[in-house]
């Protein structure tokens, strides 16, 4: 995924994405995820992310200028060292 | 006229075509705005022009109902569809924290409220909405005396209850989404109709109508029964008690008004999209209210 060229509907869009890839790095330590694959809809959504065959799942909801307002991560297969 | 329900542009009357058009183009140049009223509303893919044109016609159709029919249940279909908007659902059982968002942020959206009816009563012809707009002002923020305070009054009273200072509920700014809400709704206050001002502000106290529930709405706006049990302290009590007595008689008296006079001044149209930008605005006000409570959370 990093690396890879998205396509956004509108500049919230990118903002909310850039700012959930920037949490899940920094709840994980990952340095690159893998993939993402996001469910659920604008009230609440879920994303599964892997790196190198490591799961990590999150829920997260974001507010109406695209900040990031609730995050819990659900654990996965790791979870960072404290 | 026909109005865009994202951004207010006027369009001559029943010219689905060009308000397709301008949503998809404005879509096209990835608006935030307008993309996100066609994902909610219409379709979250691509769809053909012609499509998408008989599908907003569709939106807006009417059919046989009075314009409040449709009005409410837009509104519950946004509010209370399944799953319910978020803040009436953490207002089922609320928390202290869940309480604290709603003062910090609605005392602005009440200041702004009082804004709104008196520009509305200063702009209309008409006696009867002008009667209707001062006793709503009177319930809401002017009261009756120290037995009966306004909605107002008991909001920052049920605030001081849980431990925060009037002062400092008072000086708190708002959140950036409930200041841009208030923006907008004091430029449509002063700049739409005053019959389109009527319903988008009066439309919103549906979210405290308890008879939504028997319209279909999934969950009433809290749990009737905390109104009973020890859950929420007394002040929480009263202001909640204030709203479940008031609104409903409120917002059905506002549609009222509206359906005789949307009609009788060819305002139809433009009042639906009003409606729909205004609630679109309350959508995010009311996430600006859980996004306050999370501070409070422990
Ligand atoms: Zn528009």
């Amino acid at each position: 995924m990093d690396g890879e060229r998205l396509f956004f509907c509108c500049d919230i869009c990118l903002r909310e994405f850039r700012q959930l890839v920037a949490r899940i790095k920094s709840e994980t330590g990952w340095d690159r995820i893998d993939s993402v694959q996001v469910a659920g809809d604008r009230r609440g959504r879920t994303c599964l992310a892997t790196r190198a065959g490591t799961r990590y799942e999150c829920a997260f909801a974001f507010n109406a200028e695209g900040s990031l307002r609730e995050y819990s991560s659900r654990g996965g297969s790791e979870r960072p060292d404290p | 006229m026909t109005k865009c329900p994202a951004c207010l542009t006027a369009f001559p009357k029943g010219d689905w075509a060009a308000l397709a058009q301008h949503l998809a183009e404005r879509a096209q140049r990835s608006d935030a705005v307008h993309v996100r009223w066609l994902n909610q509303n219409i379709s979250r893919k691509r769809i053909p022009l012609d499509d998408l044109e008989s599908r907003i016609h569709q939106f807006f159709d009417l059919g046989a109902r009075p314009l409040s029919a449709w009005i409410r249940s837009r509104f519950i279909s946004k509010f209370y569809g399944e799953p319910p908007h978020p803040f009436p659902a953490a207002l089922q059982h609320p928390s202290r924290a869940t309480l604290l968002g709603y003062v910090f942020e609605h005392q602005h959206f009440l200041r702004q409220w009082v804004r709104s009816c008196a520009y509305i009563m200063a702009r209309t012809d008409q006696a009867e909405v002008a009667r209707y707009e001062l006793d709503n002002l009177n319930t809401e923020f002017g009261g009756f005396g120290t037995p009966t305070p306004s909605h107002y009054e008991l909001l920052l009273q049920m605030g001081e209850s849980l431990g925060v200072s009037r002062a400092q509920i008072l000086n708190t700014p708002p959140l950036a989404s409930t200041a841009a809400a208030i923006q907008e709704w004091n430029r449509i206050a002063t700049e739409e109709h005053w019959v389109e001002a009527v319903a988008g502000m009066h439309s919103l106290e549906l979210i405290a109508n308890r008879n939504l529930v028997d319209e279909g709405a999934s969950i009433s706006y809290f749990d009737p029964r905390i109104l009973n049990g020890t859950e929420v302290n007394a002040p929480a009590k009263a202001f909640l008690r204030e709203g479940y007595e008031a609104d409903a008689g409120h917002s059905d008296e506002a549609l009222a008004l509206v359906d005789r006079f949307a009609v009788e001044l060819d305002r139809v149209e433009e009042v639906q999209a009003t409606f729909l930008r205004s609630a679109d605005l309350f959508d995010d006000y009311l996430i600006a209210r859980l996004e306050r409570a999370a501070q409070f959370e422990s």
